[in-house]
């Protein structure tokens, strides 16, 4: 069971020591496996990242490519040096999921290929301040790095984003270096929505100021926006979903243009936040010259990350499905991919920790969207150590005060959860809302009980056998 | 401490059979709305409801004035630096007057973090940009380079608003400021420091008070955790709209369903321990 100390450094600890008797060791690392050839790409995002770099390994090792991957979604500078030196000169990518504040402590050492900017939105404040505080050292980041040696693959849907890679352009244009740059994002109006959500983080113009006019956003601050004055200009991406059709949770078709091709993909992991992951995998992996037919066919095989729609079968009959959610715009996705997708859930449990890893500011819960949610379910159980400040957040969106079930022990929560889906709903499905330490602690009794494999299991990076192995695990 | 004095003279009664109603002013929530601040908007909207007290809330964008008496109780939430910056002259330049004027003539303020900077002389802010206040608080702050992150648990006293008695109790909420606030020697704190960082994490005070108006850091949001201070904030609400003894209404029968009491229990019991258990 990964303690509150470990948090998102599980797995991390002979990085950790290694670190600790030679501070340069991911420098070193990394130059060694430079010179036999491999290349390092950086996956960072503040929602999504842990699913868009599983999906981007996927791609790659379609392609025939041996990978590195830091799997288990130690992102930290120690579990980015764990997973260096387990590979040792192995290898022709590595594939790094990066904390968003650790982005800028270890691309100086690693010197990327490729960096993958994913989102920025609202998450943890009481871990890194502001969320500008937290953009100004991405743009100090790329600023340090030679543009014409990276590969800067962004989602220019985010304005935030957007006006710290238009510097990182300007600042290359005048040294006379072209840098290199590829925009993703979405180009279906159809499943966007008129307007920003309450929860929009970046609602101004970074250059001056004036709130942005968005025709329509699809996830949060992302969208079609423009800057009234001018002053910042969204490219036209150049890898983007053109044509975005939900199939509810079982699965999402999209038609991506990836640089004037179009690729279809049905993609087996439920929602709109899921099809920026899509299309961020399909842009990296163009950006490293994978073959634009095997990407598809790749990305169709890509299935959800622990945690995150992930649906476990109980041996009781029926399933659980286990929704990671840790920030106001993360949970309003999986809230309206839940709601929207049409699914009975009668069944379903919120579990609230403020550990570290989770956030010790509780406050998020107040700014995400619940309401239609809390409507259509009914009744909710609030599980975790902050479950009473879970309830009152129901009620106080529209819950009937009788409609909050306080299970606090997150191993009884999962038990009421499942007696609850079996008792009330026709197939037995129940839905886990679950912050981070909360995630790890139900997934540990999960695996405790046999229902589906530990979550710090190694992943081998052979997907055709993993998906085996999965498959097995889960009979 | 006896505030009887402050509550509106100009609060019309409630005639028998008619429905009390508060009316509440959201200043900039498109711009000030971070950390819950919806929150503490949803549970004065439902617990004045529970009660079987209407009420309005009325959202204020730059540019745009109010007239002082107008509104029962004002509502200033936070955001972040750049945002407040941005609001920050607009505020000072148009509101001033109007917010001094509200404040001594009864109505009830609530400020959290951002807007309780706001409401203080000025606030150097983490980018070295001054941003001028309201001067309704005798406090001003500057920024650090750290920030204060964490649980806090502070002891208050509210005091009395007409024949509703004064109370004394703890407070539990979140703090995450870069600003260091100091209060002028006519300031009185809203509350002290039992555990965590408050105004300046040295002085032992948090927040700010005077007459019903309450400058805070604490979110969390604030309100949901602290339901006697939401009361509070309700009934000097209440006197402002309908005369000192309307303040009593909200204490009116026992209407706050059974499970929210627990819940609330709960979750402020959890906040205090956590805020006790954290090393600073």
């Amino acid at each position: 069971m990964a303690s509150r100390a470990t948090g998102r450094e599980g797995g991390a600890l002979p990085g950790k020591v290694l670190l600790m008797l030679a501070p340069s060791a991911l420098a070193t690392l990394s130059n060694r496996a430079r010179r036999r050839g491999r290349r390092t790409i950086l996956v960072s995002a503040t929602n999504g990242k842990t699913t868009l770099t599983a999906m981007l390994a996927d791609v790659l090792a379609a392609t025939g490519l041996e990978v590195v991957h830091n799997a288990t979604g130690a992102n930290l500078r120690s579990g980015i040096a764990t997973t260096m030196l387990q590979a040792g000169r192995r290898g022709d990518v590595a594939v790094l999921e990066t904390d968003e504040a650790t982005l800028p402590l270890v691309a100086p050492d690693l010197q990327p290929d490729v960096i993958v900017l994913g989102n920025l939105f609202r998450d943890q404040l009481d871990r890194f301040g502001e969320l500008e505080v937290l953009a100004d050292r991405w743009r100090e980041t790329l600023g340090a790095l030679d543009p014409a040696l990276v590969t800067i693959v962004y989602n220019v849907d985010d304005p935030l984003i957007a006006e710290l890679v238009d510097a990182h352009v300007a600042r290359a244009t005048a040294i006379g270096v072209a840098a290199h740059v590829i925009p993703f994002g979405l180009a279906d109006a159809s499943v966007g929505q008129a307007g920003l959500p309450h929860a929009a983080d970046s609602r101004f113009c970074r250059r001056c100021g004036e709130p942005l006019a968005y025709a329509h956003s699809w996830v949060g601050h992302l969208g079609a926006w423009t800057c009234p004055n001018g002053d910042l200009v969204r490219t036209a991406p150049l890898v983007a979903a053109t044509e975005v059709q939900l199939d509810g949770l079982a699965a999402t078709n999209l038609a991506i243009d990836v640089a004037g091709t179009s690729i279809d993909v049905r993609l087996r992991i439920p929602g709109l936040y899921n099809v920026y992951n899509a299309v961020a995998a399909a842009a990296s992996a163009h950006a490293l010259g994978a073959p634009t037919a095997l990407i598809g066919p790749a990305l169709g095989e890509a299935s959800p990350s622990f945690g995150r729609f992930e649906r476990i079968p109980v041996p009781s009959g029926g399933t659980i499905t286990l929704l990671l959610v840790k920030n106001p715009t993360g949970l309003n996705e999986v809230l309206r991919t839940l709601v929207d997708s049409g699914v009975d859930i009668s069944a379903t449990l919120f579990a609230l920790n403020d550990h570290i890893a989770d956030g010790r500011d509780t406050s998020w819960i107040w700014d995400a969207d619940l309401e239609p949610f809390l409507a259509k379910a009914g009744v909710v159980i609030a599980s975790g150590e902050r479950a009473a400040e879970f309830g009152l957040r129901a009620i106080y969106g529209g819950l009937d005060p009788e409609g909050v079930l306080l299970e606090e022990d997150l191993e009884d929560a999962m038990y009421r959860v499942l007696e609850r889906a079996r008792e009330f709903t026709e197939h037995g499905h129940a839905y886990a809302l679950v912050t981070y330490t909360a995630m790890l602690k139900m997934r540990a009794v999960i695996a405790q009980q046999g229902w589906a494999r530990a979550y710090w299991a190694n992943e081998p990076r052979s997907k055709s056998k993993s998906r085996r192995a999965r498959t097995k695990a889960r009979r | 401490m006896s505030s009887h004095d402050h509550s509106s003279p100009a609060g019309s009664p409630v005639f028998p059979g008619a429905r009390p109603r508060i009316r509440i002013l959201h200043l900039y929530d498109r711009y000030l709305n971070i950390y819950a601040d919806r929150g503490n908007i949803q549970l004065l909207r439902q617990r004045a409801a529970w009660r079987g007290i209407d009420v309005d809330v009325q959202g204020l964008d730059p540019g745009e004035t109010f007239e002082p008496g107008e509104h029962d109780l004002i509502y200033v939430g936070g955001g972040q630096d750049r945002d407040q910056a941005m609001i920050a002259e607009r505020m000072s330049v148009d509101l001033t007057q109007s917010i001094k004027a509200a404040s001594e003539e009864g109505t009830a303020l609530l400020a959290v973090c951002g807007g309780y900077q706001l409401l203080g002389s000025h606030y150097l802010d983490t980018n070295g940009v001054h941003q001028p206040g309201v001067g309704l608080f005798d406090l001003s702050t500057e920024a650090s380079d750290t920030r204060l992150i964490g649980n806090v648990a502070i002891e208050v006293e509210l005091p009395a608003i007409g024949d509703r008695p004064a109370a004394q109790g703890v407070v539990a909420g979140f703090e995450n400021h870069a600003g260091r606030t100091s209060l002028g020697s006519s300031a009185r704190p809203f509350g002290r420091v039992m555990h965590g960082a408050g105004n300046d994490g040295s002085s032992g005070f948090e927040g700010c008070r005077l007459h019903h108006a309450i400058g805070t850091y604490l979110h969390g949001p604030l309100l949901p955790r602290n339901p006697e201070l939401a009361d509070w904030l309700l009934a000097a609400a209440l006197a402002h709209a309908h005369g000192s003894e309307a303040a009593s209404l909200i204490d009116a029968g026992d209407t706050i369903p059974e499970p929210v009491r627990r819940l609330e229990a709960r979750a402020r019991a959890a906040s205090i321990a956590r805020a006790k258990a954290e090393k600073r």
